[in-house]
């Protein structure tokens, strides 16, 4: 939710950018002076501000490593969506499910009781045939590759 | 980003983490500068805000346009980063047990998520709060003080000048002394 600024913020605002601007335009002699002056190392000073830098440098690779996890988890939860079924296993359970269920099989044409001549999708459709008519429970599709 | 910035393609991240690491001493000191500078005016510390402006240029939420300086570049950030620090200040209150009516169960008052009139309000008079205190530092001299008082409604350089009445050479000293005088009244940065 963007506020407009009070007159005393965009004061503060304008002070600062003005002493921003006064530093930006110190010569390399004059910042060096006044940091003598003001009782530091330039030497420390350098060093300490270089840490700050290298902190903040660990500070975004960890947010990167994080980000790059959360989407390898993201794109492993979409893999495991989009796998298709196996058709050797599901050529299987058909097959087991119309042992199981010999009122089913008698229903079948002849061709397909003996599973001849059935192509995959056959397969797959007649699961999902079986899975609607409450035949058989849902059809597990990452079980089928397991 | 100013709009005619926005044709010209930013540093990438190894660019910008190039740059810096290739900074010689005086060149650290002069963001340090920056940075402490602004923690005298703004509550936020000095390390905080050059670690913040470090983040957002290396992360990319903030871009440096190849054609700024990039001193320029992460002294704008940081001088955002600060004034953001205010608007901010009182956001992420303290939870407070406050007692039912019975007086003998209490529970926790969570926080309005967006700041709220009294929030807004008690923004506004921490700025007023500083910018007075800033004010006051320079009581004594007049001319600084119309200075600050003039840099505070916007005027810069000849007008701010001419608006002083003062040569080139002894504007470009009350400015020193400005700044300095703020450094030192508030050594540790600003403290609400």
């Amino acid at each position: 939710m963007t506020r407009k600024k009070s007159n005393d913020h965009l004061a503060l605002d304008r002070l600062a950018a003005s002493l921003v601007d006064d530093i930006l335009n110190m010569t390399d002699e004059e910042m060096l002076a006044e940091v003598v002056a003001d009782g530091e190392d330039p030497k420390r000073i350098a060093q300490e501000t270089k840490d700050i830098f290298e902190r903040a440098i660990t500070t975004c690779g960890k947010a990167r490593l994080a980000a790059a996890r959360k989407s390898i988890r993201s794109d492993r939860q979409k893999d495991s969506r989009v796998l298709q079924p196996n058709p050797n296993a599901a050529r299987q359970k058909l097959e087991k499910i119309l042992k199981q269920h010999p009122e089913t099989l008698s229903k079948l044409t002849l061709a397909a009781r003996n599973g001849e001549g059935l192509s995959d999708s056959d397969v797959f459709s007649m699961l999902e045939d079986l899975e609607e008519l409450g035949v058989i429970p849902p059809i597990e599709k990452q079980d089928d590759n397991e | 980003m100013a709009p005619n910035e926005s044709a010209v393609a930013p540093l990438s991240t190894a660019d910008i983490d190039a740059a810096l690491l290739a900074l010689s001493d005086v060149g650290w000191a002069r963001l340090r500068k920056i940075a402490c500078s602004l923690a005298h005016l703004y509550p936020i510390e000095a390390e905080d805000l050059l670690h913040e402006a470090c983040c957002r240029a290396l992360d990319g939420r903030r871009r440096c346009p190849s054609n700024v300086d990039l001193f320029r570049f992460l002294g704008e950030a940081m001088r955002s980063i600060a004034s953001d620090t205010l608007k901010a200040v009182n956001r992420h209150p303290e939870l407070h047990l406050v007692s039912d009516a019975d007086g003998e169960e209490n529970a926790y008052d969570p926080p309005d998520e967006q700041p709220g009139t009294e929030e807004t309000l008690i923004r506004e008079q921490e700025a007023a709060r500083i910018k007075q205190a800033i004010l006051n530092l320079f009581e004594d001299d007049p001319v600084a003080n119309i200075m600050v008082d003039g840099i505070m409604e916007g005027m810069d350089g000849e007008e701010l000048r001419a608006f002083t009445e003062l040569d080139k050479t002894a504007f470009a000293s009350k400015r020193k002394l400005i700044k300095r005088r703020i450094e030192k009244a508030f050594p540790d940065g600003w403290t609400p």
